[in-house]
């Protein structure tokens, strides 16, 4: 029989009987996690995990205070247990750290074996760049005992410097595959009048949709990892192409759920409306911002929610309510912030086929900005959602 | 969350609709109006007039000249019937002079006659170097491929270059496309190009030309003019001098103290001759068959159909952008057509089009409009094709891979591009 439990970001997981005890990593979010004994951990427990209330009684009653660290306490601002990533406890199913959930199966394992093994932080390595960040941390403890889950927005800005490496390596590839592909597009129009191009096109367009599923896969881990109190490390899915050609596919889908009219329409009215005067360019940047600041808000729910069934407005509006009218504002910016980005983008592009040096330095410039900015807004997000989710009582979203 | 009250929604909602209902309300439908037939037929006599020095027509004014090119408009435009083209003798020879440390360009036209007692106008009169002659042999102005040229060594700062006579039929359809039908078509381009912008010699990516007024040009080899009417009143002062309210008469170069005296033409004349070239007949495609179907195939598979589209906005047909592109080296022509614009001071230093940038012409019709390009130097269709450059390079390039029977199909289908029959 299977062990099912769930990661910290909320993933339902399963693993073979044998892999009990034994670690592995999350496929959705990257993070070790320890695979639970297939014993009930104490008589009398739960089916399920335990709720955030129920996780401090347990410690108190079943673990001595000394062998808790600091971050595994209740946090008494939100009267609630942070369910940060590094400070996970042990799960009430579970031997490993980073797992939270319960093992199907035997029946007979003695709370007081869990008292033996004090709680450690899980440092598997699992993906490099992780490994990296992590170590980065330990060299320098006094940076460890400071940070802590942003609780300012401002404090969010921080983030993509943490994340550096991603944020320039991705904006960087992003910055060459656009540019690359204005030359390509435009010497297979040259080239190939009349021969279909369709080939030409499925082979070049591999290596921007890779760049663009790693984006996409990187801006899903900072949220994910932001609604799931991470701060310890930045979360990223590492190499893996499955998880990024599916957050791809997943941004896809939130795409043509709703925005593609907004954007086809402005597309058209582009084109359509002549001389553009200034009421042109308003109509032009309602229907950008209503179809990008919506695609934000499916984006956000379906990674609290982690499914693809909601992607619908119904779930949108249920998210708008929980996080007030603010947070149409703030979609309502961020699409300003894109629509300037893209602006730039086109500048950039258009200047390349002048002076190609200082189009390439406008399009990284433009990039590595827009990266900044989508990572820092992702995180954002995430970050208010579980604040919100936190001091409304509700149970931390969990993206299962 | 506390529900806000019902008419923030409806504030929000009629804030976010107004400029979308704005645009609606003053959306301007494509204008199509009929042409008045008696204005018309008055002026098919206005346009197959030989104007005379002091003619009785000319309202008290000094009719004809002083200087010209020819004494009526059919005398030009008659390829085909009457609104063609017309043919090599009847170029017009423009000039632009632009010394270094000149800010502005000198910019007109060297016409062929005079009236009687006035001195003709002589290119020597543009620099003293320069031949006593009115116009020069197009094979002493430019190196044409395939013929003896025997190039004249201009002066630095001057330019001459010739226009050939453009076909009229079917002006009325092109006056009436709405300017958002070519924007439309401009913006395309540059998407289909990878947004490459229109002052590249490579990808045939145009730019509307955006007159001083703000209007787009449409009319004429530099798309200088944006509507008929003031198409005809150009020609009309330019080519006959006749002067009337839309354009003075030109002053001649010969005699630069020359006074006008008058009106040539009422606004009323200008009207109805601007009538009767819109009621001349479109083009039509004629003796479809196999060939000319397939011809049409490897008109498009070669590229020519990225500037000479074959239907613009609502005119099917036409065969042309109506944008400007940089043609290259060896097409390189400046100087406007007639006396430059009025210059306005918010307009930009590089709006108007550069010397090698030339209006995509329509291709219909092109059958009766020989000789091509914009100073008639190519004979035949095929030298044409060959002549291209810059933006059409490798649309010239892939024309000369064809296939002698592919190349044949394409010659048969634009020959099937004929003058209407009137």
């Amino acid at each position: 029989m299977a062990i099912k439990f769930f990661c910290k970001c909320g993933k339902k997981l399963k693993a073979r009987d044998e892999m009990a005890g034994r670690r592995s990593m999350c496929p959705r979010c990257g993070s070790p996690v320890g695979i639970p004994g297939a014993a009930p951990t104490h008589p009398g427990t739960t089916l399920g995990p335990m709720s955030i209330q129920d996780r401090p009684r347990f410690w108190k009653t079943h673990l001595p205070s000394e062998t808790l660290p600091k971050s595994l306490l209740p946090d008494e601002e939100n009267n609630s247990f942070s369910r940060d990533a590094g400070s996970n406890p042990l799960s009430p199913a579970g031997e490993c750290p980073g797992a939270q959930g319960r093992g199907e199966g035997a029946d007979s394992q003695k709370p007081n074996d869990r008292k033996e093994k004090p709680p450690a932080f899980f440092d598997a390595p699992i993906d490099p760049l992780l490994v990296r960040q992590v170590i980065k941390a330990r060299r320098s403890p006094s940076l460890i005992k400071e940070r802590h889950l942003e609780t300012r927005w401002y404090q969010c800005l921080l983030y993509p410097f943490r994340a550096w490496p991603l944020v320039f390596g991705l904006s960087g590839g992003l910055a060459l595959c656009a540019g690359l592909s204005t030359f390509v597009h435009r010497q297979t129009q040259e080239f190939a009048q009349g021969i279909s191009v369709v080939g030409i096109y499925a082979l070049w367009a591999c290596i921007p949709l890779l760049i663009l599923s790693y984006s996409c896969g990187f801006l899903d881990c900072v949220m994910v990892g932001a609604l799931a109190g991470e701060f310890r490390h930045v979360r990223w899915s590492g190499r893996k192409l499955d998880m990024a050609l599916k957050s791809c596919f997943v941004w896809t889908i939130c795409f043509l759920a709703g925005p593609i009219v907004p954007i086809a329409l402005a597309l058209t009215f582009w084109l359509q409306a002549g001389e553009m005067e200034i009421v042109d360019w308003l109509i032009l940047t309602e229907l950008v911002v209503v179809a990008m600041s919506y695609w934000l808000l499916v984006l956000l729910t379906v990674n609290a929610k982690d499914g693809l069934a909601n992607v619908n407005p119904m779930r949108v509006m249920e998210l708008i309510g929980r996080l007030g009218w603010a947070s149409i504002g703030v979609a309502m910016g961020t699409a300003l912030v894109a629509i300037l980005h893209l602006l730039a983008a086109i500048a950039a592009l258009t200047d390349l086929q002048r002076n190609e040096g200082s189009g390439w330095l406008a399009l990284i410039l433009c990039c590595w900005s827009g990266m900044f900015w989508a990572t820092f807004l992702f995180r954002w997000l995430g970050v208010w959602h579980r604040r919100v989710d936190l001091a409304s009582g509700r149970p931390i979203p969990s993206p299962a | 969350m506390n529900k806000p009250h019902f008419g923030w929604f409806l504030l929000v909602a009629s804030l976010a609709l107004a400029p979308a209902g704005f645009r609606m309300l003053t959306w301007r439908a494509p204008r199509h109006q009929d042409v008045d037939s008696d204005m018309a037929r008055s002026g098919q006599v206005l346009f197959n007039h030989k104007w005379e020095y002091k003619d009785p027509l000319a309202n008290g004014g000094d009719g004809l000249g002083p200087v010209f090119n020819d004494k009526s408009c059919v005398a030009c435009h008659n390829q085909g019937g009457t609104g063609g083209g017309g043919d090599l003798t009847h170029n017009v020879t423009a000039f632009i002079i632009q010394h270094k440390g000149d800010e502005k360009a000198r910019e007109g036209v060297v016409h062929l006659d005079a009236v009687k007692g006035q001195p003709k106008e002589l290119l020597s009169h543009l620099h003293p170097d320069l031949p006593q002659t009115a116009r020069l042999d197009l094979t002493r102005l430019v190196n044409i491929p395939g013929q003896h040229c025997n190039v004249f060594r201009f002066p630095e700062g001057i330019h001459i270059s010739q226009r050939n006579t453009p076909a009229l039929f079917g002006a009325k359809l092109i006056d009436e496309i709405p300017e958002r039908d070519i924007i439309a078509n401009e913006r395309r381009e540059r998407l289909n190009w990878g947004l490459a912008p229109s002052d590249n010699e490579v990808a045939p990516v145009g730019r509307a030309h955006r007159l001083a007024d703000g209007r787009i040009g449409r009319f004429g080899w530099k798309a200088q003019t944006a509507s008929l009417s003031d198409f005809v009143q150009n020609a009309c002062a330019n080519e006959l001098g006749l002067s009337n309210p839309g354009h003075p008469q030109p002053t001649p170069l010969s005699k630069p103290s020359y006074q006008q005296v008058g009106m040539d033409l009422t606004l009323d004349q200008c009207n109805q001759i601007t009538a009767f070239v819109a009621s001349l007949p479109r083009p039509k495609e004629v003796g479809e068959d196999s060939s000319t179907r397939d011809g049409k195939k490897v008109f498009a598979k070669i590229g020519c159909a990225n500037c000479h589209t074959p239907d613009l906005g609502s005119v099917d047909g036409i065969y042309s952008d109506l944008l400007l592109h940089r043609m290259g080296q060896t097409l390189q022509g400046g100087g406007s057509y007639g006396q430059p614009p009025p210059e306005d001071p918010n307009s930009k230093p590089h709006d108007g089009p550069l010397a090698d940038e030339w209006r995509t012409p329509p291709l219909w019709g092109v059958a009766n409009s020989a000789p091509y390009m914009h100073d008639g130097r190519a004979k035949t269709l095929q030298e044409a094709i060959r002549f291209h450059g810059g933006q059409a390079a490798s649309s010239a390039q892939r024309f000369a891979q064809l296939s002698v029977g592919e190349q044949v199909e394409l010659v048969a289908f634009l020959h099937s591009l004929r003058a209407p029959k009137q």
